[in-house]
């Protein structure tokens, strides 16, 4: 997989990040293998290796919000090989980082 | 690789060697208060402790003769000229470090780094002579003008195998327990557990001391005083309570304590209490050095969709899942880029290392380096297919607790920037529900604030129904 996409929620407990990643581990569908998830320093990651991450942030889109766990979220990408990410959410943010 | 066995009685002190040119056994008997008195295979020096002459171990060594070359020592004990000074002269700084060495008419300055190990060496003309490089503890390469060579040892840091960077071998050395060389040249003067040995002398630079490994014990008094309940260690000039085989003395400094050694070494203590690592610490222990070769291409960027290596010698394959984690020797902790890979041959052959288990690890890990880099690979034994998941804790750059998390690619979790000087140490691989399992209850510990967001949902949870952690 190419690039790696990262959900990150900034309150919210370690049960309901796991919560979410066995959520998507049953539920994505398109190309998207959810890798694990990490959680400390303020936030908690749930990492999902892709090859095509326009096209899975739609899927988790779709499946968070129909569970009512979009909300916080921020969602950002980047290649495995790469430094830096893309944000993909919120629309309006242009900053994204894992502590 | 010549094959000698050796025999050990209790209290693991050497007893007997069978040495591997005549077949025949040489006995190494040793007295209760742990001197050797017999088994060496330079005759000269045999002949001379015949002789009594000296011996060291009547501590009347000022001017000591043994052998071909006499030794002057300065008012610290420490060994400043051989043959008055036409042979060898050694300087020291008030460390105690010897930072030159006159040989002949050959001048050789000692540069070190800030834990007191070698780095490099210039010659009277302050020309580069040698660049050592060094890892957890351990010497593993050296430049040379324009050659580089690397150095493999085994589990007490001895060089075994030196090799180029094209793969072949430059030398491949042998000892017998106590140190004398039988096999290989002298490509690297670092030899016997990593000490240097002076071809002018013959003797071992073991910093706090010289060693002797055809006497097989140091040729002045150990700066640490023995135990009066462990007559070993009442003999002030042994070598490791005379348990080579086992135990080092990195620092010249003999250990006391029977329980010391390469697979427990004491935390604090001058030998084998080295906390930072080293070739003699749990991470090398009971290493089966170069009993297998690892061959693998490398044509592709990313080694974890590579080409599946390969194992001889072990009668084992490894699967290519087991790629895990790249750890950059230069700065031990960060993961190098795939991209080191590109660009490489496309097959390397590399010694295989097998990695002894710590108490808290559950599955079976191989550890082996080549010149730029070591890989970790993880699994078990039988087969790469069960603990495909990861349970790691990342750790800062000045070692202290970030997060946890559970991956089951630990090569691609975290950028060079995300770990900013940091790294990765995985704590435990298994299913994922058992590494879940694993990461709640380490949670469990940590105290509430250490994670920021930790008394948020401490508090989430009491309003939902007073549960106690872990969640």
């Amino acid at each position: 997989m190419k690039y790696q996409l990262v959900l990150q929620y900034q309150n919210m407990s370690f049960a309901q990040i796991i919560k979410i990643e066995d959520l998507l581990t049953e539920r994505i569908s398109s190309g998207g293998d959810v890798d694990g998830h990490d959680f400390g320093q303020g936030e908690g990651n749930i990492f999902i290796l892709t090859d095509n991450p326009d096209d899975t942030f739609e899927e988790v889109k779709k499946i968070l919000m129909t569970n009512g766990d979009w909300a916080g979220i921020r969602v950002g990408f980047r290649e495995v090989s790469e430094n830096h990410y893309t944000v993909l959410w919120p629309k309006n943010s242009d900053r994204f980082t894992v502590a | 690789m010549l094959a000698a066995r050796f025999g050990v009685k209790q209290l693991y002190t050497l007893r007997a060697h069978l040495l591997p040119s005549s077949d025949s056994i040489t006995r190494c008997p040793i007295d209760g208060l742990g001197k050797r008195s017999a088994g060496f295979v330079d005759r000269d020096i045999e002949q001379t402790e015949t002789a009594s002459a000296g011996y060291p171990g009547s501590r009347d060594h000022d001017h000591f003769q043994m052998g071909p070359c006499s030794r002057r020592y300065d008012a610290e004990n420490r060994i400043q000229y051989v043959d008055d000074g036409s042979t060898g002269f050694y300087v020291y700084d008030a460390n105690g470090s010897r930072v030159a060495k006159l040989a002949g008419s050959a001048v050789t300055y000692y540069v070190y780094d800030a834990e007191g190990d070698v780095v490099a060496e210039r010659d009277a003309n302050n020309n580069w002579i040698q660049t050592y490089i060094r890892f957890g503890g351990g010497m593993i390469g050296l430049y040379r003008g324009a050659n580089t060579g690397f150095l493999h040892q085994d589990h007490l840091g001895s060089t075994r195998l030196v090799t180029a960077s094209n793969q072949s071998v430059y030398d491949n050395m042998d000892y017998l327990p106590y140190g004398e060389q039988i096999a290989g040249s002298s490509v690297t003067t670092h030899k016997f557990t990593g000490y240097e040995r002076d071809t002018e002398s013959g003797l071992d630079y073991a910093s706090a001391r010289h060693y002797s490994s055809n006497l097989g014990r140091f040729m002045s008094t150990d700066l640490l005083s023995g135990s009066p309940g462990y007559p070993q260690s009442w003999n002030r000039y042994s070598y490791v309570m005379n348990n080579p085989l086992n135990e080092i003395a990195p620092t010249g400094m003999d250990a006391d304590d029977p329980d010391c050694d390469a697979d427990d070494p004491c935390a604090g203590r001058g030998n084998n209490g080295n906390p930072a690592g080293g070739y003699a610490n749990t991470d090398w222990a009971g290493v089966d050095a170069f009993s297998a070769v690892l061959s693998y291409n490398s044509t592709g960027s990313d080694p974890s969709l590579q080409a599946t290596p390969t194992l001889s010698g072990m009668g084992a394959s490894v699967g290519k899942g087991l790629w895990n984690e790249i750890i950059d020797l230069t700065n031990f902790g960060n993961r190098i880029s795939n991209s080191l890979f590109s660009g490489k041959p496309n097959y390397h052959q590399i010694p295989i290392r097998e990695r002894v288990l710590a108490e808290n690890e559950t599955d079976r890990q191989i550890m082996w380096g080549t010149s730029a880099f070591l890989l970790f690979l993880g699994g078990e034994e039988e087969g790469p297919e069960k603990g495909t998941t990861f349970l790691y804790e990342k750790l800062a750059a000045d070692g202290s607790h970030l997060k946890y998390g559970i991956t089951k690619n630990p090569l691609t979790r975290y950028s060079d920037s995300q770990l900013a000087g940091g790294r990765l140490k995985f704590l435990a691989q298994g299913d994922r529900g058992d590494m879940l399992k694993l990461e709640r209850d380490l949670r469990s510990t940590l105290p509430i604030g250490l994670e920021e967001r930790q008394l948020y949902y401490v508090i989430i949870e009491f309003l939902k129904g007073y549960r106690v952690p872990p969640y």
